[in-house]
């Protein structure tokens, strides 16, 4: 009997502290995983912050902390991550008793996006290392990547030619009752502009310079439509960056500068549109709203989309941006509309070199094209 | 892939356990125990990694035959008697075989691991020192039952510990040292837990009363098998325990028939549900036995797994939503009184739509403006929509206007 007894208190050790393990690893265990607080941009290198705490006296030998996140986010370290239609990213602790563990794990931002984690599953060895017991912790943590920089020598003289049209549109409508100055006449200059006074004075002609009426906000229109079933993906991407790199370039010069595009939010699913403003606050807005642009998602036609908005956007007298690889004779008309009605109109295609130009320069608006490379 | 030192350890551990526990009773039986002769059985734990050691690295069986020999030589020459000798040789011959089935077989690991089968042997041993009253050699086996199961566990740890590590090494940042160390205080307190239970459990008497329930139990099941109606002899109680007895059964007094009657049914009825219980018992164990067998099987490379049956899911129910219960007297309270004689005015008319407001009701019931429609109409709206209590006055004026034609 005695023996049995002994074997008895070995079964009942075993099993007492197996149930004790089972019951409390979780207590006083927090998981927290969080990005870097601010933005990155496409390319650029981030950082994820994995925060575990144990406030208990019992200890937990191993702790195994894993979540799904998407995989345009590259961990280094491939051993931990297992990519498929998501990273899934595992790390491995030891967390002793009263300790917390602050693990900083570096990542590079392959693409723009809106990238979230929202939760984080913890598994955990039994008493003999045996045995697997698995908990769920809630997480909410999210990151922007906006659009990847844009630079280079076509970059600026792209930018030099769109802001010519800004400039030379202002002056096609001035406005009489907003004096800039006087300067001296050119032959050019109409004769109603003489001022008669001033030429007296001078003794040579001079003209009034005036303001212009136009306003001075600017529309970024933004075609992320496929016509047929090839996707063009890149295409896309590069005209997200055209797009972000001229709101940033309009904005920083204090202009008031919006979004409208067929492109689908990923987490709303509804297209996006974001009214015209300017300063700091619009441009973070901006960028977010083009990271968080679906190409995944069916969108409709853009001269549909435009149809609905031209309204709006003759009323605010905008100057519009159409950035689309897209060239059929419906966009073409509305963009000929809108550059006839609102002093100028700007159709970018962004192409691959083997693609023809097909859309003509028209009165009031002006065609360019920007190659993409494969 | 390279073996782990310390499970190396603890297989050598647990063949010397295993043989010396053998060798004892041997030695006993053949009355070759001798003084110095728990020694030379300790020596024999150094021969067993000599036979492995040389099993695994010789490329020859001569090398293994020849270590075999030297081996073998050492212990006859160690041996004081013939019998002493002869069980030791039988010890090294033990040892000697394992490793070449091993080396032949190709398994290194076959025999090498503590497994809980072999706590048998421990009790077969112990079981034969009980029976033939060998107090030492109980204790001896007992010491080494406790220590194969610790054995056991450490082994299953490391081997734990071993698989875990293999499968995420690679891991950037795996931090081996530091689980290293939590597993290593984790076993310790598992082995001081278990010692604990070990050693306290057998001084708790929880044998006596075990076996206390196991003779009842041995009573009880003798009375059913033997067909018995009659209970056995009462046993003479003590006068002062008579006192116990139930009130309705006097000292020496027979019982009543229905009494006996009731009984006897009562009697069947629980030895019915006794015996079926039993007989439902023994098929749940065959079923799960059955169940268990055939959870998992392999079929064309694919493996089957029967799944258990969902428990029904805890719901929880949502307590109605109870209107506010109106007490007994409510419909004796001022409130309640004005509020009837205001209806029973405006019925008189005929019933009125539901969604009409008190002065629309008014109207509708044909009251003429007046100062007493006014006093009638607030009176209903205190009783009603009032944070105010009625008085027994308002409620004998509202009476009042019931009665009282307004034009």
């Amino acid at each position: 009997m005695i023996f049995l007894l002994i074997l008895a208190g070995g079964i009942l050790a075993q099993f007492l502290a197996g149930i004790y393990y089972e019951k409390n690893w979780r207590k006083g265990l927090k998981v927290e995983v969080h990005f870097q607080g601010e933005p990155i941009f496409q390319g650029e290198e981030g950082f994820l912050t994995e925060i575990i705490e144990n406030a208990k006296r019992l200890f937990l030998p191993t702790l195994q902390a894993g979540f799904a996140v998407s995989r345009n986010l590259s961990f280094g370290q491939e051993e931990n991550t297992s990519v498929s239609d998501q990273s899934y990213k595992r790390d491995i602790f030891s967390v002793m008793g009263r300790q917390r563990i602050i693990r900083q794990v570096p990542f590079m931002a392959v693409r723009r996006g809106y990238y979230e984690i929202q939760k984080v599953d913890l598994v955990t060895r039994g008493i003999l290392l045996n045995g697997e017991m698995y908990h769920t912790v809630p997480a909410s943590t999210y990151l922007y990547v906006y659009p990847k920089r844009l630079s280079g020598e076509n970059w600026e003289m792209l930018f030099r030619r769109i802001s010519g049209i800004y400039e030379s549109r202002k002056r096609l409508l001035e406005d009489p009752f907003q004096f800039r100055g006087i300067r001296e006449y050119t032959p050019e200059d109409p004769m109603n502009k003489i001022n008669w006074k001033a030429s007296a004075r001078t003794g040579s002609l001079m003209v009034n310079q005036l303001n212009s009426a136009v306003s001075g906000n600017v529309y970024i229109l933004l075609d992320v439509e496929d016509e047929t079933v090839w996707k063009y993906e890149e295409i896309h991407e590069e005209g997200i960056r055209l797009a972000a790199a001229a709101a940033e370039y309009f904005l920083s010069r204090g202009i008031d500068v919006g979004l409208i595009t067929n492109g689908k939010d990923c987490k709303e699913k509804s297209e996006i549109f974001l009214a015209g403003q300017s300063g700091r606050g619009q441009r973070e807005k901006l960028f977010q709203c083009l990271s968080r642009i679906d190409l995944g998602q069916d969108c409709r036609k853009f001269s549909d989309c435009l149809e609905g908005k031209k309204e709006f956007l003759l009323s605010r007298e905008s100057l519009c941006i159409l950035i689309t690889k897209n060239q059929y004779g419906e966009l073409e008309e509305i963009m000929a509309e809108l550059g006839e009605k609102n002093q100028g109109s700007v159709y970018l295609a962004t192409l691959y070199s083997e693609m023809e130009l097909k859309i003509k320069r028209k009165q009031r608006m002006e065609v360019l094209r920007w190659e993409v490379k494969r | 892939m390279k073996e782990d030192k310390i499970l190396k350890i603890y297989g050598f551990l647990h063949l010397w356990l295993f043989m010396t526990g053998i060798l004892l009773l041997l030695l006993y039986l053949g009355d070759g125990l001798y003084a110095g002769t728990p020694v030379k059985i300790f020596c024999m734990l150094i021969s067993a990694p000599v036979f492995r050691e040389v099993s695994m690295r010789g490329k020859k069986i001569w090398s293994y035959l020849a270590v075999s020999f030297l081996i073998l030589a050492g212990f006859w020459l160690l041996g004081k008697a013939g019998w002493e000798r002869g069980c030791l040789l039988l010890g090294v011959l033990f040892f000697l075989t394992l490793f070449f089935v091993q080396r032949i077989k190709g398994n290194r690991k076959a025999f090498f691991r503590p497994s809980y089968p072999c706590l048998l042997v421990f009790a077969l041993e112990y079981i034969f020192a009980l029976e033939y009253g060998l107090e030492i050699f109980q204790n001896v086996f007992l010491v080494f039952a406790g220590c194969y199961w610790l054995l056991i566990l450490w082994c299953r740890n490391r081997e734990g510990f071993l698989e875990y590590c293999g499968a995420h090494e690679k891991l950037y940042r795996f931090p081996k040292q530091g689980i290293a160390y939590g597993n290593r205080l984790m076993l310790i307190f598992l082995t001081g837990l278990t010692v604990g239970c070990m050693v306290i459990l057998p001084f708790l008497e929880i044998d006596r009363g075990i076996l206390a329930v196991l003779e009842l139990l041995r009573r009880f099941l003798a009375m059913l098998l033997s067909g018995e109606r009659e209970a056995p002899e009462p046993e003479e109680l003590p006068q002062e325990d008579m006192g116990a007895q139930p009130p309705f059964l006097g000292a020496g007094e027979e019982p009543s028939p229905l009494l006996t009657a009731i009984w006897e049914v009562l009697e069947k009825i629980l030895i019915a549900a006794f015996v079926l219980a039993i007989l439902g018992g023994i098929c749940v164990f065959l079923y799960w036995l059955y169940r268990k067998y055939n959870s998992e099987t392999e079929v064309n490379g694919d493996i089957l797994e029967s799944l258990d049956v969902s428990r029904k899911e805890k719901t929880e129910k949502l307590g109605k939503s109870r209107m506010p219960r109106l007490g007994f007297f409510w419909g004796r309270t001022p409130e309640a009184r004005i509020r009837k004689s205001y209806r029973q005015k405006i019925m008189r008319e005929g019933k009125p739509s539901a969604v009409f407001t008190p002065m629309e009701l008014e109207e509708a019931a044909g009251l003429p403006e007046g100062e007493e429609r006014e006093e009638f109409h607030s009176l209903y709206e205190k009783a009603r929509y009032g944070n105010a209590p009625c008085s027994q006055e308002e409620a004998r004026r509202m009476g009042e206007l019931e009665r009282v034609d307004f034009s």
